[in-house]
């Protein structure tokens, strides 16, 4: 998973630094941001090839983030990856354009496994 | 003649017309019939000499006082739709009574016994419904879905963390030390929300259950119950009544008794009119409740019930009883 760059966008702190942690023991390069509200600017600088992002956000909601960036042909290859603890998540994930979505609380493999699929399917 | 009196009181006790006979200033009891302890939820066999020995009523203290100021005023005392507190099988139930309390005179004109009657009448508060169950399910539903959600968070993070350890026996002690630190995090983390949520719930939980009513709806169910005899009924007056959050029983009780109080010290009833009015400042809402009308040099009865009952709700009662002034002014913290 080497030179892949993952943004991490989760308004759960914990839940930031724990994938950090876990993604970068993968030797993936992360990028986190507390705060929806700035996550939609930092995805144009950093041009991410994976977006983990959460839908139960508040002020620009996971849904909301996901739809903007699937708007934008410039950023049409970015795989996103949702999770929620919303019973509802994935109708939602889905309905926004995410590629993926995984429920909270997650396995650490189930995750990792993800997040490889979705390595193979940027190359 | 003796057998006879014993046949008319073995009546008097198998009656369901509630009776207590009251033969001391400290209320010993002379008499209590079967009707009475039903109503006041005491077992049948139970030995009760004193008005304190009538352990199920809750607010036993405040209408011991109410008896003896009856005693003292050596006047009769009626109070319609009067809500008394009992306790039966450990819930407290607020029943609503008519009550007339006949003091009875030595020739010497002090009392010498007083004569206590109840009527169980209908809670004026039937029918009309306060907190809708459907909105009660709505909030039960809300906060146990955010619960739910608020956890797996936190959760989330100490599976990971746990899992994590667990398959990459690898690890270095200083990383394995971060993930614990995490992991440990995390788990207080569950035990804050679910402390914080509860604790907020309990909060929300007692203003559903403080069954508050719209003080407009409660005051016209007060004055329409406080005189059955309505030939003996003064008119009204009523200004702006500011909102209260506080039980409708306890409303209910502390403004039935006001006017009431009000009510005792007016010459002639049914040509008087009795004034409702609030005013609201930064900390407090004051009611006042009073009359125009000719008073009379009469000591209120039940003063300290109501002072009582407004210093359980953190309030104030001053009472203004001379001359052509008398009212009854309630004041609540906000």
């Amino acid at each position: 998973m080497a030179q892949k760059k993952v943004f991490i966008c989760d308004d759960d702190k914990g839940i930031t630094d724990m994938l950090e942690m876990v993604l970068e023991l993968e030797d993936v390069a992360t990028i986190t941001e507390t705060d929806s509200v700035y996550a939609y600017d930092k995805i144009l600088e950093f041009r991410p090839d994976i977006l983990i992002v959460d839908l139960w956000m508040p002020v620009v909601a996971g849904d909301q983030l996901i739809r903007k960036i699937r708007a934008n042909d410039e950023l049409k290859q970015l795989y996103i990856i949702c999770i929620s603890a919303s019973r509802d998540g994935m109708k939602v994930a889905t309905e926004a354009g995410a590629d993926k979505f995984i429920a909270k609380p997650f396995d650490v493999d189930d995750f990792l496994t993800t997040v490889e699929n979705a390595v193979i399917s940027t190359i | 003649m003796k057998n006879k009196q014993n046949s008319v009181l073995d009546i008097l006790l198998q009656s369901s017309t509630a009776t207590v006979i009251y033969t001391s200033t400290a209320l010993d009891i002379g008499f209590i019939n079967r009707g009475m302890r039903t109503i006041l939820a005491q077992p049948k066999d139970t030995e009760i000499s004193k008005f304190t020995d009538l352990a199920a009523l809750v607010d036993a203290d405040s209408l011991a006082n109410l008896l003896v100021e009856i005693w003292n005023s050596k006047k009769p005392m009626v109070l319609a739709t009067y809500p008394i507190k009992v306790t039966s099988r450990n819930h407290v139930l607020v029943k609503y009574v008519d009550w007339e309390v006949q003091p009875i005179l030595h020739p010497d004109g002090t009392t010498q016994a007083m004569i206590h009657t109840l009527k169980e009448v209908i809670n004026p508060f039937d029918g009309i419904t306060t907190a809708p169950t459907s909105t009660v399910d709505t909030k039960l539903a809300q906060w146990s879905h955010t619960l739910s959600h608020d956890l797996r968070n936190p959760l989330s993070v100490a599976k990971l963390g746990m899992q994590y350890m667990h398959s990459r026996k690898e690890l270095s002690t200083e990383d394995r030390e971060k993930w614990v630190r995490v992991v440990l995090d995390a788990l207080q983390n569950v035990e804050k929300l679910i402390t914080d949520k509860l604790a907020n719930s309990r909060t929300e939980a007692s203003k559903e259950t403080k069954d508050a009513l719209a003080i407009a709806t409660l005051m016209p169910l007060i004055l329409q119950n406080a005189w059955p005899d309505q030939s003996a009924k003064p008119r009204f007056e009523i200004g702006t009544l500011v909102e209260l959050d506080l039980d409708k029983h306890l409303l209910y009780h502390i403004f039935s008794l006001a006017i009431h109080l009000v009510a005792q010290s007016l010459q002639d009833i049914s040509s008087a009119t009795i004034l409702l009015d609030s005013l609201t400042s930064d900390r407090s809402i004051t009611y006042f409740v009073g009359s125009d009308s000719i008073v009379t040099d009469h000591q209120l009865v039940g003063v300290e019930v109501l002072k009582k009952l407004m210093c359980d709700v953190d309030g104030k009662l001053l009472i203004n009883h001379s001359g052509k002034n008398n009212f009854i002014e309630l004041n609540f913290n906000i």
